[in-house]
Parts: structure tokens; sequence; C-alpha cells
């Protein structure tokens, strides 16, 4: 009961709120974003991006089978996978986004 | 119908403070790189950050998209004590909880953006390549140094042996750096100063919930002083940075972004060998 009283918390104030007010008063014009700026940045993000993973490997590992004796091994290998998955998907987009 | 009004009032109280603090690190920074008097600058931004609320969403259907990547952040406060001290919810492994609600709401992002016909949210896009893995580090060192995986049991662990800033603060202070580099400085805020008010509030939105985690786990904030301490350490942050750059319009669209390479590199060695040290 107490989480539905949050998610109508969030529907609230993130949804209905903003939307009875933009529709009572106008709503701005929306700019759009630089899409070379992306592109740009995406390329410097790139390398260091692959050093951190590198290194969020090593130190993850090396941690993991420590924490995974106490039980937690699940928790250690779920963020091992997500920012590769992250990185991979992040580097799909970067790849349309170079193509177009 | 009691709880269900507690849970609203948790919401309101939660989401509240930490857009406060939100709105209160956009004025500080912009007031600090923009050298604009206090109250013209606080007047400016009010009228940009209620802009930006209107401008939020076109249709219902709309908003409620824009809303999902949002929700793991909103449910991740609520892994942090509040104003009056309480966590709301605590479960056993709430370290690795807020670091997979994160991510988990950069690849809700991610996909959005990725099936989206309109102009991509690409700061989004950045943001979850850019800022996941400083983060995931910094919750490896949290853990691998206290042994605690768990919010409450690292302020237990913290009232016994002190904030943890003293007993690690070479780890923390490279961290720290590292994450700034991250978040102020790849993600496009401090670079890319076009981007818009909307998305700029909700980074900054981001980077509260992540000050107000720092100020829990490294200064042992446990109430209202997380949110006073998450604005110092962002205006400590800013301050400090500004002294390594200052770029005006101009400059920007002149700037080369492999310059600042080296020193990012050099900053992510030096933080690795000082954790291999720890």
């Amino acid at each position: 009961m107490s989480i539905l009283g949050f998610f109508l918390g969030i529907y609230l104030f993130c949804v209905a709120l903003p939307l009875a007010l933009s529709n009572k008063m106008g709503r701005p014009k929306q700019r759009h974003l630089n899409k070379e700026k992306t592109v740009l940045s995406m390329s410097f993000i790139l390398p260091l991006l692959f050093l951190s993973l590198i290194s969020i490997g090593i130190i993850g590992l090396n941690i993991a089978k420590e924490i995974s004796d106490q039980g937690h091994g699940d928790f250690i290998y779920f963020t091992l996978i997500y920012p590769c998955v992250s990185f991979f998907i992040g580097y799909m987009y970067f790849k349309k986004m170079v193509q177009h | 119908m009691e709880s269900f009004f507690k849970g609203l009032w948790v919401f309101v109280l939660c989401y509240g403070a930490t857009y406060m603090a939100a709105i209160i690190n956009y004025n500080v920074e912009e007031m600090l790189f923009s050298k604009i008097r206090f109250k013209k600058t606080i007047s400016i931004k009010l009228k940009e950050i209620f802009l930006s609320y209107l401008r939020a969403s076109t249709s219902h259907k709309e908003a409620l998209i824009n809303l999902i990547p949002r929700i793991p952040i909103i449910l991740a406060i609520t892994l942090i004590p509040n104003v009056v001290g309480d966590i709301y919810w605590n479960p056993k492994h709430s370290m690795w909880v807020f670091l997979a609600l994160w991510t988990l709401a950069n690849l809700l992002g991610f996909i959005k953006g990725l099936i989206a016909k309109t102009p991509i949210d690409n700061v989004r896009v950045e943001k979850s390549m850019a800022i996941v893995v400083p983060l995931a580090i910094f919750i490896f060192v949290i853990v691998g140094t206290t042994g605690q995986d768990q919010v409450a049991e690292i302020l237990k662990y913290q009232q016994d042996k002190g904030p943890l800033i003293f007993k690690q603060f070479p780890v923390f202070i490279v961290l720290g750096l590292l994450w700034f580099i991250s978040i102020e400085h790849i993600v496009g805020e401090g670079f890319f100063s076009k981007v818009e008010s909307r998305i700029k509030l909700s980074n900054q939105f981001d980077k509260a919930v992540w000050l107000m985690l720092f100020s829990v786990v490294f200064l042992g904030a446990t109430s209202w002083d997380i949110y006073l301490k998450a604005v110092l350490i962002n205006t400590i942050g800013t301050i400090l940075f500004g002294f390594f750059y200052k770029l005006r319009l101009d400059q920007e669209e002149k700037f080369i972004l492999w310059e600042i390479t080296p020193i990012t590199l050099l900053t992510l060695i030096i933080s690795l060998v000082i954790i291999g040290f720890y």
C-alpha cells in the first residue's frame, strides 16, 4: 500500500502536474540537440571507457572470489555484466550516429 | 490507508529535497561559471527551470515514456537516508541495488534513445556510457574497504570508526576526481553548455543523488546534513575545477577534446595505482 502511494506521487509530480501546467500556461518551443557534439564527445569517451572496463574487470574479479565466498557472488557478476551491456549498446548507438 | 499516504509523503520528502539540492547546485555552478550576480542568476535560472518543467512532455503518453527511465533513479533515492534520517527502502545489499538501479535507468534511457524517431536524448546516452563504469569502481572500492554492502551498515561502520574520508582519503580523493571528470566534463555540462536546461537540470538531479550517496558513505551524513554536504561537495568541486579550465562559448566551438585526454588517462592510471596500494 505504501509503495502504491509512492508511485502515485511519482505520477502526480512527474506526469500529471507538468502536463496540467503546460496545458494551462502554454508549452514553450523545444530546442533540438546538437548531433555533432555527441559524436565528438563519444570519440573521447570510448577509449576512456575501454580502459575503465579493463580496470573494473581486474578489480572486480580480484574482489569477486572473496565476496562470492561470503555468498554475494551474484551481485559481483551482475555489476560486471551491466556496464559491459551498457558499453555495447552505447557503442551501437555511437556507430548509428556516425553512420547518419 | 495510512501507509498509502506515508508512501506519498516519503516520495514528496525524498524527491522534493533532492530536487532542491539539484536546483541549488545548478544555480551555484551557473553563478561560479558565468559570474553573474546572485539575485539575477537566481531569477533567470528559476524561470528556466519552470520553462523546462512545462517543456517536459507534449502528451500524456510521451510523459509516461519519458518517466520510465527516471523511475529507477527516484527509487534509488529511497536507499539513502532522507531529511528525517529514515531509510525508506533498506534491502540487504543496498549499494549493489543502488548501482543496479542506476545502470537500469541508463539502459532504459538507451533503449528509449535507440527506438526514438525524434532527435535522441544524447546527453542521457553519453551519461549511460561514461558514468556507470567509474561509479561501479567507486562502489567496488567502498565495499572492498569497509566490507559492507548496505548503506545502513556503512553508516554504522562510520559511527564506530569515524567518517570514511579520514580512513581512506587518498583513494576517495582520486576517485572523487575521477568521478568529477566523468560527470562534470565528459557528460557534457561543462564543455557543452548549450544543452537544453531541462537536460541540465535532469543531469543535476542525477548528480545530486550521487552526491547524496557520497555524503553518506564519505562524510557519515545521516539526515538533513546529507543535502548540505552534497551541495558543499559540489561547490568545492566546481571551484576546484574552475582553476583548471574556463571555457567561453567561442572557445567551446574550437575546443579539441583529445587535448584533455592525457589528463583524464593520467587520473585513471593514478587511481588504479592507488587502489592497488590500498
